[in-house]
């Protein structure tokens, strides 16, 4: 072909130009259709940050990374999208995939995170806006943040990064893992030791007796949760951690012990700081195994 | 030849490793000060328990104790 354009990886004849080897161009044209657009093609991402480019228009675009993810759509300035141009995605990985919106650009329902083996299209709707459609259908009401593995006889286990202006509200839960003593599992939110305030009230198994226990500006929510050697029960909703306002306390908890008890708690951390890390500490003895796992309520 | 104490691990996400001195001096701390608000709480609750046995111990009944 004496001159060509290229259409995303595909060499075209100029429309200017006189062809004159005509079958040599269309096999050329051929060729170049099979590898771009007739034959599925992947773009396999492994990092934790992904910038889309005009190549992936077409592709699936695969995500895995064990860590969140944050995929990028950048402006039109800098690629240049085609009108309704669709991007398509799928995560393979344990991490959550985010959509971001690159310099000018408007991404709408960013809110739609992928957990794994979630997929989503992303559909240019004008120059610089897109939108995230997930193929799952919408958000549900709990959308995974972060999974830690406990460790083994760790006396203290610390989650950075589990809140975010993306939500207001969160649930802790605990599944699986052992403590090595019977005893309460304090919660404890950023590096704050002062505060902290909860009534409990507790009904113990045998007596059914009800019992009314408190934290009165203690260093953390101490009874937030309880561990033996059996099993760890830790269930707690958080309102505002992130916000600059008060964080407000749900927990329950129902020890794995014959002398212990349904024990419910609400209370509240007197300050307003934004929190985006916490600390679980037994009260005595370690914690091993088991996993912490974040969910943030869409808002 | 002195010997060693190894310090509680401690778990920051992924990383499970002994605490430093100030982490360990912070985490002694903050066990002392759960470790007081556990016993204030059961005080109260040993107290109450204590206070309602001396009242059947007058005479008063289960319904006439909870009216109260």
């Amino acid at each position: 072909m004496a001159g060509t354009t290229t259409y995303y990886g595909i060499s075209y004849p100029t429309n200017t130009d006189y062809v004159k080897d005509g079958a040599s161009a269309i096999q050329t044209v051929a060729t170049g259709f099979d590898s771009a657009v007739a034959i599925p093609t992947y773009n396999a991402q492994t990092g934790t940050t992904y910038t889309f480019a005009l190549t992936d228009v077409g592709k699936t675009v695969t995500a895995s990374n064990a860590s969140a993810q944050t995929y990028t759509i950048p402006p039109t300035a800098s690629v240049a999208w085609a009108t309704g141009t669709t991007l398509y995605v799928i995560n393979l990985g344990a991490g959550v995939v985010t959509f971001a919106a690159g310099a000018g650009v408007t991404v709408t329902n960013t809110a739609q995170t992928l957990q794994t083996y979630q997929s989503a299209r992303l559909v240019r709707t004008g120059l610089n806006a897109w939108t995230v459609t997930p193929d799952s259908g919408t958000a549900s009401g709990l959308t995974l943040v972060s999974a830690t593995t406990i460790g083994t006889t760790v006396s203290s286990v610390a989650v950075t990064s589990a809140f975010s202006a993306t939500y207001d509200a969160y649930k802790i839960i605990i599944t699986g893992g052992v403590g090595s003593a019977s005893g309460n599992i304090a919660l404890q939110l950023g590096s704050t030791t002062t505060g902290y305030y909860a009534g409990y009230t507790d009904i113990n198994y045998g007596t059914a007796v009800l019992s009314g226990l408190s934290n009165n500006n203690a260093a953390s929510f101490t009874l937030a949760g309880y561990g033996t050697t059996a099993a760890l029960s830790f269930n707690v909703d958080l309102q505002n951690p992130f916000l600059t306002k008060n964080t407000i306390l749900n927990s329950s908890t129902g020890p794995t012990t014959t002398g212990g008890g349904s024990r419910i708690g609400t209370g509240y951390l007197a300050n307003t700081t934004s929190y985006t890390d916490f600390t679980l500490t037994p009260s005595s003895g370690t914690l091993t195994g088991g996993t912490i796992r974040v969910y943030g309520y869409n808002n | 030849m002195a010997t060693t104490t190894a310090k509680p691990l401690i778990q920051i996400d992924d990383e499970v490793r002994p605490m430093t001195t100030e982490e360990h001096t912070a985490y002694k701390a903050q066990q002392t000060a759960n470790a007081k608000a556990e016993a204030e709480a059961q005080a109260k609750v040993a107290a109450r328990a204590s206070a309602l046995a001396k009242l059947a111990a007058l005479g008063l009944t289960e319904a006439e104790i909870g009216a109260l």
